[in-house]
């Protein structure tokens, strides 16, 4: 397949024909939230053709999930972008996340599950609106899942959404996927999500804390995605699941810097900062991307403090 | 301070928080008509005034001026006093 890697003219109105789902999703946003227009016409403006096939097969999967919901959806991503905007004002107020304690995010959110369901769903949406969610997921599909050549066990903590583990079970050399969160509730959702989508033979959720002791079993691929920046402690957390790769396994992180958010505690002022903590917990980094946040440059980003979704691949 | 002088000093730091040293301001101008001036470019802006002219906005005063004409009137009633 041919793919483009240069600019082409990508619209709104342009993608009814040659991405409907999408057509669709943004159209069902606009409905909603019409000043989210330039917005979403700044998301699409660098998209490459390949970007759009990825969009649009993600779209899909997302109506699919929130058929019934999708209205519900929208609000919960425009009461999660008002969120992250209180949140970004704190910040560049002060140079630092509102939030500085795992129990500060508990009670605003965590046990909060009027606003754990807005902001799941919220988040949810993001993977197709944000373009450095969707390079990630991008990146974890197309550069890091479909190039495992063996059969893999992953283990993603803390799976959210599910769509991570939703692109896992997809891939043919998964053989098994399993999920641990700390919270039943998040992990219902987790399996609402996946329920909707595909057969679930390969999966297992279970409540488990990655601090605590368990069975020590071990996995070929561990998966912390936008997990070290909700605790008070992430060097903890990566040492803490060391033990837990198997021999020749490999860590895939995801962590963004300077983004501030109402759950978010530690901050990462530069993808140095990431991979400075990865090596120095004993990992070796085999590959990393940076993917700054709409609308912005690389180059943009860093200068002025902005949002990096940082991801590292890593082995012990 | 006039409003000539404020609009003079506002047009510097409208200019660099949206990396656009052609914008001129005119009272009827709003987000809409500035392709840089996106909600998160809202934020980044509304911060850079409020330590140019050494006031602080309220969340809600954030969100609600219309365009440059209200902002400005905002400003001008803010100057000499905080807000919390």
């Amino acid at each position: 397949m041919l793919v483009l890697t240069v600019e082409f003219d990508t619209n709104i109105e342009s993608l009814e024909t040659v991405a409907p789902n999408a057509y669709h999703l943004f159209q069902a946003v606009l409905q909603i939230w019409p000043a989210h227009k330039k917005f979403i016409e700044q998301r699409l403006k660098f998209s490459t053709e390949k970007d759009i096939i990825f969009i649009e097969k993600l779209a899909q999967i997302l109506i699919k999930i929130k058929q019934n919901e999708l209205k519900e959806c929208v609000l919960g991503y425009q009461w999660m972008c008002a969120a992250v905007l209180e949140e970004e004002l704190y910040f560049r107020r002060n140079h630092q996340y509102r939030l500085t304690s795992f129990e500060e995010a508990v009670r605003d959110v965590y046990d909060n599950p009027t606003v754990m369901t807005k902001y799941m769903d919220g988040l949810l949406l993001s993977q197709v609106l944000w373009s450095n969610h969707t390079s990630v997921l991008q990146y974890f599909h197309e550069s890091f899942l479909e190039n495992i050549s063996k059969p893999f066990q992953l283990l993603e903590v803390g799976p959210g959404h599910g769509i991570f583990l939703y692109y896992a079970m997809s891939v043919k050399n998964c053989i098994r996927a399993v999920g641990w969160d700390i919270s039943q509730s998040s992990l219902d959702f987790t399996q609402n999500t996946l329920s909707t989508l595909s057969s679930s033979a390969k999966l297992t959720l279970k409540v488990q804390n990655i601090f605590e002791n368990d069975s020590g079993e071990q996995f070929d691929v561990i998966v912390l995605s936008e997990i070290l920046e909700h605790l008070e402690n992430p060097q903890q957390a990566l040492l803490s699941i060391k033990h837990r790769l198997a021999p020749g396994g490999r860590l895939f992180v995801n962590v963004p810097c300077n983004s501030p958010a109402p759950d978010h505690i530690f901050l990462f002022r530069s993808p140095d900062e990431v991979f400075d903590m990865i090596r120095d917990c004993g990992y070796q980094i085999s590959e990393s991307a940076v993917f700054p946040a709409t609308g912005v440059s690389l180059q943009k980003a860093c200068d002025k403090s902005l949002t990096i979704s940082v991801v590292v691949v890593a082995t012990v | 301070m006039n409003e000539e002088i404020l609009y003079k000093k506002l047009t510097g730091v409208f200019q660099e928080a949206l990396e656009d040293e052609t914008l001129v301001l005119t009272s009827d101008l709003t987000a809409n008509d500035v392709p840089n001036w996106d909600s998160l470019n809202h934020i980044r802006l509304i911060v850079s005034i409020e330590e140019a002219f050494g006031i602080k906005f309220s969340t809600l005063e954030v969100t609600e001026f219309k365009n440059v004409g209200d902002l400005v009137d905002l400003i001008l009633s803010k100057q000499g006093h905080l807000v919390d």
